[in-house]
């Protein structure tokens, strides 16, 4: 053993005025009485002094002396040799998913891992240091490497709710970051053991939106999510390839639940006015529920879907109705009952079926089906006109010759078929099949049988397009006069589908031979033609972004280029607000996007906004500027976008066998066994005080 | 200081309240048995050789031929004797106890000397200390101030019986004897008040003590230091101590008091937290200790 600050042993000597003022209090006071003559007949009826009354005096001196020597020892700090190596890094990982804010008995789970990590931090020796990192989705360091305790409770006081996913894996990633190359570090997980391995792998890249879903998700696609990961799992086997220590501290017991796991919303491939709601639901627990799932639609009922479920079972549905209008839909669980036996809820401790409310309610953003002008030109093809005529949403005008250079239609989409003007015309622009080269582009040979190597899928005008299995013989080799964005490509390099971005409207150029191929009659020809229309519309094909909660989300908006010059000033920083479900509204900062590679004309502004940790319908606001300052409260809505749980591994909310842990209360890491020394010493030292307390009472009670 | 500069207008102001209260029983005013001068007729008896002349019946001389004397009730001065306790317990407390006796001993002679009465003053420790002859006149009042004031406590104990005796020895003539005292007399009080009774004083008991006496402020280890004996005793006072000794004393007062009640005393007890001219009026009101 050796002693931290061994100066602090000097402070010993303060047993000599101790001594001293002990041997001069215990000489006893000389108080002059008036007479003897009660005092005798007091103490006559026992001996004056006992020898134990004479001892107790040199009890006390010596409990005097070990409070001196305990608060010195503690003073001093000694430390184990084995602790004296290196001071401790300790990184704290909190997990404030959304599972977290289930109640058990009248805490929540995240109250119980507060308290908890302040334990740890009570723990601390002097020269350790810890950090507090929460692990949701959106994993954040709350407060570095610090040995200030009072910050560090403060900052596990600052720890709130999420409704987010858990990102264990890449907290430790991060917690290990924190400790550096420390010997001694150690991460305590505090968590419920509500994670999932998909989760924590995919938090990494928690940043980018969710992605809308092309297409129904099958019933089996949530398994993958459901699976529990283990506490080695979520340590990534990062613990085995570093030295640093990773422990999980479980808090909160298993309770049942049933939640929305999934709720997302588009329009219908088929038909324009039609949309699709997929919505799951799980069953989280281990006795049969019943309940039912209301839809609405701008809070009017739309339908209301009565189900049973077993235990753990998944109920997906992809539900389609009809609407032009868009709006906000909404799904809400509701009338949820056990049917096990009554007051059975099924083996979780907690005696629920239903523990979490967050995932109780699903929210998305229904687009509204509006209506576009389409101005064919075409010598005749029954297949096109029929592609634009089928579709409810536009409004078809056809012509069989190019019209004069002044006779151009305003505000359509204008659609040339064979036929190219000289000079093309302001506007969006589909080019099919051109016969003669333009202005923009010239003609080239013929690509007899073009083999399709190159499609860019990630580009939305492509969406649920599949063309490798379509015969497209006799398409042209088109020459842009300028730079365009590729879709398709041939193995030869020659595009089968362009995007131009022009100044005055983009254009997209599909080179193929519609006589010849049997593009016209393949589905994914009206699926491309809707989405070029959904994107000359402004909006993707499924509508708007219903994302995981925890995302970040990034909103385009198309500008004028007038008021994209303002939005580079710093005044912009104040002109763009986001609002969160529960109301509470905070400017973020608008960059213009960079425009694609050669294209300086970009009009698209970038708003960066979250990460969105609430569930709910979020909004992007302008506010109306006057000058440089943003007029309140008068704003203007932008954008919404819906944020859901929809994580089958909160929505569980029974932790794993692994996760199991042996019960580890708050004090079992780092409670009083692994207090240092000198905390003990104290409490040694007021026991000591207590004995001496009682001495001293026993001889100056006034 | 004992007598601070306004004390005298606060004895004359005793001596007013003393007259309103007492009014036709000043103590000057008393007739005693005895026939003698005094100018309230008493009875006739039978002349015999020697008689003064002056008090001869002329009228019934005149009428029926006898020779009858008149006779008259004697007036006579009061004596109060002051029986100061001046052992050192008397010096305990603050203010001490000695120094309140002083003052009530100087309101009590000044009063009686505004009465035309005779005072004496003696002190009391471990015998008679010393003594202020009996004398009379409001004049002398200063004198009876001068003598307190150079006062002190002395004695190596209290012995009431031995002082009580002492002062007897001098055959003092019969009167009203206040005696203040603590009473703490190791052999009891009562002896030495017997015998005051014994000689047909009419006894009057001012017993004072100190708060700290009643309730001592005293717990742990001590050195018990008798005052008067200088007799040390080592310590450690419990609650339980402190209550006997409580109740020690309370049935000391209470011995006190029961035994003026029985031999129709007049009794004061008092702590010196109270002003003596309080205490002098509420020993006025309560027991017309002054008569």
């Amino acid at each position: 053993m050796t002693f931290g600050l061994p100066a602090a042993l000097m402070l010993a000597v303060i047993a000599l005025p101790i001594t001293v003022f002990y041997i001069l209090r215990v000489r006893l006071r000389r108080v002059p009485v008036s007479t003897g003559l009660f005092w005798s007949q007091v103490f006559d009826e026992k001996p004056p002094r006992s020898l134990w009354q004479s001892f107790r005096h040199l009890t006390s001196w010596l409990a005097q002396m070990l409070i001196l020597l305990t608060l010195v020892l503690a003073a001093a700090d000694p430390l184990l040799k084995s602790s004296l190596r290196e001071a401790e890094r300790l990184v704290i990982v909190i997990d404030n998913s959304a599972s977290m804010a289930v109640t058990a008995g009248s805490t929540t789970r995240l109250e119980l891992g507060r308290s908890a990590a302040k334990t740890l931090v009570h723990g601390l020796r002097h020269q350790d240091e810890a950090a507090v990192v929460v692990a949701n989705t959106g994993t954040r360091i709350v407060t570095g490497m610090t040995d200030h305790a009072a910050s560090l409770l403060r900052a596990i006081d600052s720890v709130k709710i999420a409704d987010t996913g858990t990102s264990l894996k890449a907290a430790i990633e991060l917690g290990q970051r924190l400790i550096g190359d420390n010997r001694r570090g150690r991460i305590v997980v505090v968590t419920d053991g509500c994670v999932c391995a998909s989760s924590t792998a995919d938090a990494a890249a928690a940043d980018s939106p969710a992605t809308p879903v092309a297409e129904p998700i099958p019933e089996d696609s949530q398994v993958a999510t459901m699976e529990k990961l283990e506490p080695s799992e979520a340590a990534g086997g990062l613990a085995n390839q570093s030295r640093v220590q990773v422990e999980f501290l479980r808090v909160g017991e298993a309770t049942g639940n049933v939640g929305i796991t999934a709720f997302q919303v588009r329009r219908s491939l088929v038909d324009p006015v039609g949309y699709e709601i997929l919505a799951s639901v799980r069953n989280a627990s281990s006795v049969g529920v019943s309940c039912q799932l209301e839809l609405s639609l701008n809070g009017l009922p739309i339908d209301v879907i009565p189900m049973t479920l077993k235990a753990d079972e998944q109920w997906t549905r992809s539900l389609p109705k009809l609407s032009a209008e868009g709006g906000q839909l909404r799904a809400e669980l509701v009338e949820i009952r056990s049917d096990g036996p009554e007051g059975v809820a099924g083996v979780e401790q907690s005696g629920s079926v239903d523990g979490l409310l967050t995932d109780n309610s699903g929210w998305a953003i229904l687009s509204p089906a509006t209506k576009q002008k389409v101005f064919l030109v075409t010598p005749g093809n029954l297949f096109v006109q029929k592609v634009f005529e089928a579709n409810p949403l536009v409004q078809l005008t056809v012509v069989n010759a190019l019209p004069a250079a002044s006779d151009w239609p305003a505000g359509s989409v204008i659609v040339l078929h064979e036929l190219v003007p000289e000079r093309l015309p302001a506007g969006n622009l589909v080019v099919l099949d051109p016969a003669t080269g333009c202005d923009a582009w010239t003609i080239g040979a013929t690509i007899e049988n073009p083999v399709i190597a190159l499609q860019k899928e990630t580009s939305p005008l492509m969406k649920n397009i599949q063309l490798d299995n379509v015969l497209i013989p006799e398409a042209k080799q088109i020459t842009f006069r300028e730079q365009t964005e590729s879709l398709v490509e041939t193995v030869d390099g020659e595009s089968l589908c362009s995007l131009w971005k022009r100044k005055n409207g983009d254009c997209v150029v599909v080179p193929v031979a519609l006589q010849s191929s049997d593009l016209a009659f393949r589905t994914v020809f009206p699926i491309l033609m809707s989405n070029i229309l959904n994107w000359y519309a402004g909006e993707s094909s499924e509508g708007r972004l219903t994302l995981a909660a925890g995302a970040n989300a990034t909103v385009s908006l198309r500008l004028p280029m007038v008021e994209r010059a303002a939005v580079d000033t710093a005044a912009a920083v104040s002109r763009f607000f986001l609002t969160a479900p529960n109301g509470e509204r905070a400017a973020i900062s608008a960059t213009a996007q960079p425009a694609d590679a050669g294209d300086s004309a970009s009009d698209m502004v970038t708003l960066l906004t979250g990460p969105l940790q609430q569930v709910g319908i979020w909004s992007v606001s302008e506010a109306e500027m006057q000058g440089s300052r943003p007029l309140k409260p008068a704003v203007k809505t932008l954008e919404e976008f819906a944020v859901n749980l929809a994580n089958g591994c909160e929505t569980n909310l029974r932790p794993t066998a692994e996760f199991d842990l042996p019960d580890k209360s708050p004090g079992g890491i780092a409670g009083l066994v692994s207090r240092p020394i000198w905390f003990y010493l104290i409490l040694t030292a007021c026991a000591f005080l207590a004995a001496e307390w009682a001495l001293y009472h026993r001889r100056w009670i006034s | 200081m004992l007598f601070p500069p306004d004390f005298l207008t606060r004895l004359e102001y005793l001596s007013i309240m003393s007259k309103r209260v007492f009014r036709g029983q000043l103590m000057a005013q008393r007739r005693t048995m005895q026939t003698g001068s005094g100018i309230e007729f008493s009875e006739h008896r039978e002349y015999t050789s020697g008689d003064d002349l002056r008090y001869m019946d002329w009228n019934i001389y005149a009428r029926h031929g006898d020779l009858l004397l008149k006779r008259f009730q004697e007036e006579q001065d009061l004596h109060v004797y002051l029986m100061l306790d001046s052992s050192r317990s008397m010096a305990f407390g603050q203010p001490s106890k000695f120094d309140l006796a002083r003052q009530v001993a100087a309101a009590l002679a000044y009063v009686a000397l505004a009465d035309l009465d005779r005072i004496g003053i003696v002190m009391c420790a471990d015998g008679m200390v010393q003594e202020f002859p009996v004398t009379r006149g409001k004049d002398r009042i200063l004198s009876v101030m001068q003598f307190l004031e150079r006062l002190e406590t002395t004695g190596s104990d209290t012995n009431l019986t031995q002082s009580v005796q002492e002062f007897l020895h001098r055959n003092p003539r019969p009167g009203l004897a206040v005696v203040l005292s603590d009473l703490f007399d190791p052999r009891g009080f009562q002896s030495a008040l017997d015998q005051l009774r014994y000689r047909r004083f009419e006894l009057h008991v001012i017993q004072l003590y100190a708060p700290a006496e009643a309730n001592p402020g005293l717990l742990g280890d001590a050195e018990l230091v008798d005052m008067e004996t200088g007799v040390s005793r080592r310590v450690t006072v419990t609650e339980r101590n402190l209550e006997n000794y409580r109740q020690l004393f309370l049935q000391h007062q209470q011995s006190v008091r029961d035994y003026c009640r029985r031999h129709n005393a007049g009794c004061q007890q008092s702590s010196t937290e109270i002003r003596f001219d309080e205490l002098i009026l509420s020993m006025m009101r309560a027991s017309a200790a002054v008569m």
